[in-house]
């Protein structure tokens, strides 16, 4: 245990600003897609990179991106209509 | 007498445009001066050419309903600014108990549960998507 | 008078059908204003979307000493002037590109040929506040007062920039 409070605090600085970043960036990215910000913002808060690599792979690759042309929600591509903002998609 | 005629169709202009009064001295001018009895007759042409109210105008709902969607679009943008402020003010927080507890000696602690996370967090993915085609089919 | 004050009221508190029905009775002052400054349909469109734009953000900002017709102007003025420094970002061969391309697009754009006349294709070469003092005056019939508030510049100033336009315009009739 006596290890850990001799680990400089700069790197626990370090750590905390990349876990910051990351996590300020999933929620800014999951609010522009339609995604549920706040659950993938904390969701970014507790691991980096793996946490991000999940993100990514969610958002990007399973859920292949199609967004609306008006509000740039994503959205399936079997929809006519955009859930969100109501314009003609299909 | 000499007048500046630069002024005195300043002034007539002011007359025409029913800003300022026709005054004797303007009339009797206008009468005798060619120049500014042209200026005069010119602001009545330019005027004829001009149609009084705005013909053949629709009203494109497109624009008006393209407005209000800009306009829903660029609230939610604030919005989502103001929100990024505040989960980084809450973020900070958090980090920073998690950085006291670190530094108070249960890093050992905190260590293992991040390792727990990063075994099981990719095993919660196929939960996730799951969840989501289900809202989606909803 | 009464009911554009209601309306507005409703629309403040933030009521949209009062607020679209406000836009829609200004629509083609609005609208006539712009293309008579540019003279390009397209850009009149886009423009007068920005108007509303403003004018829904901002609708809560206004006092209502005026009427609603002038604030909503001297939005379209401002953004009118913004456009305009815009695009003079772009290099100056583009600018001349740009100027022989609108007057052949007078000619051939599908512009209902009542609505752009004679004296608004002379205006066209005249500097833009000139041109606006001059649209809201023998158009719109604001006063100089109006026409100072709207251009953000002293009654003087008004007075001049008309003056100026009409003496061009008796050179070139």
């Amino acid at each position: 245990m006596n290890e850990f409070s001799e680990i400089p605090i700069y790197l626990w600085v370090v750590i905390i600003c990349i876990l910051l970043t990351q996590g300020c960036w999933i929620f800014w990215d999951a609010s522009k897609r339609g995604e549920n910000k706040w659950l993938w913002g904390l969701f970014g808060l507790l691991n980096a990179p793996s946490n991000l690599i999940i993100y990514l792979i969610v958002t990007r690759v399973i859920l292949k991106p199609n967004p609306c042309k008006v509000c740039s929600k994503n959205i399936r591509k079997s929809y006519k209509y955009c859930p969100y903002c109501g314009e003609k998609v299909g | 007498m000499s007048y500046n005629h630069e002024k005195i169709q300043e002034k007539l202009m002011d007359v025409f445009y029913k800003e300022g009064e026709l005054t004797k001295e303007l009339k009797s001018h206008i009468d005798d001066c060619s120049e500014c009895n042209s200026f005069w007759r010119d602001l009545n042409t330019i005027e004829e050419n001009i149609p009084s109210f705005d013909l053949n105008i629709e009203v494109d709902e497109r624009v008006i309903g393209g407005a209000f969607r800009k306009v829903g679009i660029l609230k939610e943008k604030r919005k989502n600014i103001k929100d990024l402020a505040l989960f980084a003010t809450i973020a900070s927080i958090i980090l920073g108990c998690v950085g006291l507890l670190a530094n108070m000696g249960y890093g050992k602690s905190i260590i293992l549960v991040q390792i727990f996370l990063v075994i099981f967090a990719p095993l919660s993915i196929p939960f996730m998507i799951r969840q989501r085609l289900v809202k989606e089919e909803s | 008078m009464f009911l554009e004050k209601a309306l507005l009221e409703k629309a403040k508190l933030g009521d949209r059908e009062s607020l679209e029905i406000l836009l829609r009775d200004n629509y083609k002052i609005i609208y006539g204003y712009l293309l008579k400054l540019t003279t390009n349909e397209d850009i009149t469109k886009d423009i007068t979307q920005e108007v509303m734009v403003k004018a829904i953000l901002n609708i809560k900002k206004f006092k209502g000493d005026s009427k609603l017709s002038t604030w909503l102007i001297s939005i379209a003025s401002n953004l009118y002037k913004d456009n305009l420094r815009k695009s003079n970002q772009i290099s100056s061969m583009q600018i001349e590109e740009l100027s022989v391309k609108d007057s052949q697009n007078v000619e051939e754009t599908v512009i209902n040929k009542d609505t752009v006349r004679k004296i608004e294709k002379m205006l066209l070469d005249f500097p833009y506040e000139k041109r606006m003092a001059f649209i809201l005056k023998n158009y719109y019939n604001y006063s100089y007062e109006e026409i100072g508030t709207i251009l953000k510049c002293p009654i003087g100033t008004v007075r001049s920039r008309l003056h100026y336009c009409i003496k061009k315009l008796r050179s070139l009739m």
